[in-house]
């Protein structure tokens, strides 16, 4: 016997897809589904595999990465999978080709389109759980849109730090209802969701939960007024901007690396295609 | 061997949830219904979605037994179900309201499916805005009774509860999520 398309049966299917659709319906809710099985552990991207596998359709361009890279084990393994169980499907690195994005821990440096949906793996959907452990009280809070405990979490943190010392996974208000966990993207992509161009599809296989920010959708980071939400600055102690060692671009989120040799601290793009279209750029410009 | 309609097709059905996956994020924009030559477009959108796990009321009886029995889906009282397919053209009964959902589960709500005559060049100017929408979005329809905007303001008043509309023309879907602002010219 041979696997459907997309390796789920169409009634698993279809359970997502209407999930989905209320997902979008109602943005930033944590839409409850019965995530399946999946030959991979789930914390691997399991709820944003099946995401792509109820969405996709013979003839998509599909990528996937994670951390920016589309040569990593994780982004790898889900694309072979993908390919391998979705005949007609064509994969790409470059994000300006893809139809579908499939991404764990980045946004693309490059602005979506409308045309294109972008799907986050998520470990853990609530940002509530770090203040009320039980499910049901935090249900109410979401549906009340009461996220008082959550700024006084904040608070402590300016308190004690100064600022608040989250690094990733922002909370941020959906629609101006619900706050959302968007996925251990750093503070740096936040903005990019803020009235996307893009469909944003979030799944947690695990928690199984499933939530959206739909296109032109405030999406607005949990802050105060003389606290200002602010993204990484890549800023030297002169106040410099660092650069890209590979491409010198001084516009993208970087990863920061020791060079074994000199000791000397670097950084690098995080997003690979960006990195690489900079250079081929920078060639063109040089050569022509 | 009798083969089925193409609305069947599982490719068919993939299309046609991307058409409503589109419409409900772009409320107020029409988008395709593909496969719909020999059956009517509001069969190939229930066959996107429905099966054994959800109920659906016909008030109108839009959907033949027959049809009924492809989808495998349960039928349900209107204040019950899960999907909810009816005229637009004809005045809804006011006194019956749909599933809204709760406080904590504002999912467990009804899916309003509407059949109207014409999504892109009718004579009535309908004008939505809201979340998924870059400003307002103007459709041209016709076949829609203005009593389904009243009742769904009136249902959609207590955000997050609420009920999500999809508007079915002969080739042509649109949506209105119950977080979309829509009222005729």
């Amino acid at each position: 016997m041979t696997e459907p398309f997309g390796y789920l049966d169409e009634h698993a299917k279809k359970e997502i897809r209407r999930a989905c659709l209320k997902a979008v319906a109602i943005p930033g809710y944590q839409v409850p589904y019965a995530s399946r099985e999946m030959p991979m552990g789930r914390g691997f991207g399991t709820g944003g595999l099946q995401l792509t596998l109820s969405l996709i359709g013979a003839g998509d361009t599909l990528k996937v990465i994670d951390q920016g890279a589309d040569d990593s084990v994780n982004a790898v393994s889900l694309r072979n999978f993908i390919e391998l169980t979705c005949p007609g499907i064509s994969t790409t690195t470059r994000t300006t080709d893809a139809d579908i994005i499939q991404s764990r821990h980045r946004i693309p440096e490059l602005a979506l389109r409308e045309d294109q949906y972008l799907i986050l793996q998520v470990p853990y959907p609530d940002p509530l759980v770090i203040v009320e452990p039980s499910e049901e009280k935090r249900r109410i809070s979401h549906g009340e849109g009461d996220y008082s405990r959550l700024l006084v979490k904040l608070y402590e943190d300016i308190v004690q730090f100064k600022e608040i010392t989250i690094s990733h996974r922002y909370p941020t208000r959906i629609n101006n209802h619900y706050v959302i966990d968007p996925s251990p993207i750093p503070r740096w992509d936040l903005p990019k969701m803020h009235h996307s161009k893009a469909l944003i599809l979030l799944g947690a296989g695990r928690e199984k939960k499933i939530y959206a920010v739909p296109p032109y959708t405030s999406a607005e980071p949990l802050a105060f007024s003389d606290v200002p939400f602010r993204i990484e600055n890549f800023c030297d102690a002169l106040g410099k901007r660092q650069a890209c060692e590979n491409c010198g671009s001084t516009q993208s989120f970087l990863d920061e690396y020791f060079d074994t040799h000199s000791g000397r601290k670097i950084y690098r793009c995080s997003d690979a295609d960006w990195c690489l279209e900079q250079l081929q750029r920078r060639d063109a410009l040089r050569h022509g | 061997m009798h083969s089925l309609p193409e609305i069947w097709n599982a490719q068919t059905q993939q299309k046609n949830y991307r058409s409503l996956l589109n419409a409900m994020s772009r409320p107020g924009t029409c988008f395709p219904v593909w496969g719909c030559n020999s059956q009517s477009s509001v069969i190939a959108v229930l066959a996107a979605l429905l099966d054994n796990a959800v109920t659906l009321a016909d008030p109108d009886y839009l959907i033949s037994d027959e049809n009924i029995k492809l989808l495998q889906v349960r039928t349900a009282l209107l204040h019950e179900a899960d999907f909810v397919v009816a005229l637009g053209e004809t005045s809804p009964a006011t006194h019956i309201t749909p599933k809204l959902g709760t406080l904590t589960s504002p999912q467990d709500s009804a899916t309003v499916i509407l059949t109207v005559q014409n999504l892109s060049a009718g004579e009535c100017e309908l004008i939505v805005n809201g979340p998924g929408v870059n400003g307002e979005k103007k459709a041209m329809i016709s076949g829609l009774d203005a009593l389904w905007l009243q009742l769904r303001q009136e249902w959609n008043r207590d955000f997050p509860l609420g009920c999500d509309f999809i508007l079915v023309s002969q080739q042509q879907v649109l949506a209105l999520p119950r977080t979309s602002m829509a009222e005729f010219a």
